[in-house]
């Protein structure tokens, strides 16, 4: 198993194949602009995690009401979560995805059909970005 | 692809005082995720008339546990949870305190691992109540296959009042 290490503050490019113009970027923003935690779990039947990145758990409160809890916390509840709900192939109407309370540590979550009645989803997926505790 | 390790294959390297972030993304390229058959059900006392919840331990979060040396103490989110509950809480200024520097806990049992979850990702409410003579249960460790399969009145489970101490429920 190799264990291997970069360090390095800044990436940059001359673009030489396109504009010929220098290029650079700190380090710190590929770091800044990484989803922190993700998901893909299927919210029907006995729900289930399909894989996952940074998530302790995920929780079934009830029809299509779910929690995602998050293993290293993120700094405060102001991060930005974006997501999907859906189902597994092109059947039936409009599926969406519902953001509800929030702590640093945890992401409620609700499913629902044709923008109206709160449902189980086969496909939630979220992704959330910000700053770590 | 990279070669994934089970439970006493590897050995996990010295993590404390890595980032928890870092540590994950090192499980997740080197750990195979571990699929437990448990999970916690469980009722909130602040949301009597909520239906029960059922927790769910992440795969790739159960490999930490298992393996060791990557995770912190739970106290660690304890002591996260009463900063975000301070009034005027902005932001975690203890994150490297209490989960990056923190001493990492060893490899545990699936039964410790399930334990910890519930201590947590599940309000002490539910779990601490110090009360042994609540007449039912609050949580139950019990195997997926105990729960209902079908969804149909979903929103109607609850735990079972004639619940036994060993977590079967009927």
């Amino acid at each position: 198993m190799a264990f291997g290490t970069l360090a390095f503050d800044t990436l940059q490019t001359s673009d030489s194949a396109n504009t010929a113009t220098s290029k650079t970027l700190d380090t710190s923003y590929v770091y800044n602009g990484s989803a922190k935690v993700w998901i893909n779990f299927n919210g029907t039947s006995t729900i289930a995690i399909r894989d996952s990145f940074n998530v302790t758990s995920i929780t079934d409160g009830g029809t299509g009401l779910y929690t995602v809890t998050i293993a290293n916390d993120m700094s405060s509840d102001d991060y930005s979560t974006t997501g999907a709900a859906g189902e597994e192939d092109d059947s039936g109407g409009n599926r969406s995805l519902g953001l509800r309370a929030r702590t640093a540590g945890s992401q409620n979550l609700r499913g629902f059909r044709d923008g109206v009645s709160a449902d189980d989803m086969a496909e939630m997926h979220i992704h959330i970005m910000g700053d770590l505790a | 692809m990279t070669e994934k390790y089970n439970v006493g294959e590897v050995e996990i390297p010295e993590f404390q005082g890595t980032h928890l972030w870092n540590r994950l993304g090192w499980a997740k390229d080197n750990l195979e995720p571990i699929q437990t058959e448990y999970c916690v059900v469980w009722e909130d006392p602040e949301e009597p008339d909520a239906p029960a919840k059922v927790s769910h331990p992440d795969p790739n979060w159960m490999a930490c546990a298992r393996h060791g040396g990557i995770l912190p103490p739970v106290e660690s989110y304890w002591e996260l949870n009463k900063d975000e509950a301070t009034e005027g809480f902005k932001e975690h200024t203890r994150g490297p305190e209490l989960l990056h520097n923190m001493k990492p806990i060893e490899a545990m049992t699936e039964e410790q691992a399930i334990e910890y979850l519930v201590m947590k990702d599940i309000p002490a409410r539910v779990w601490d109540t110090g009360d042994e003579r609540l007449n039912k249960p609050r949580f139950v460790i019990c195997t997926k296959a105990q729960l209902p399969q079908e969804r149909t009145w979903r929103n109607s489970w609850r735990i079972s009042e004639d619940l036994n101490i060993n977590g079967e429920t009927k």
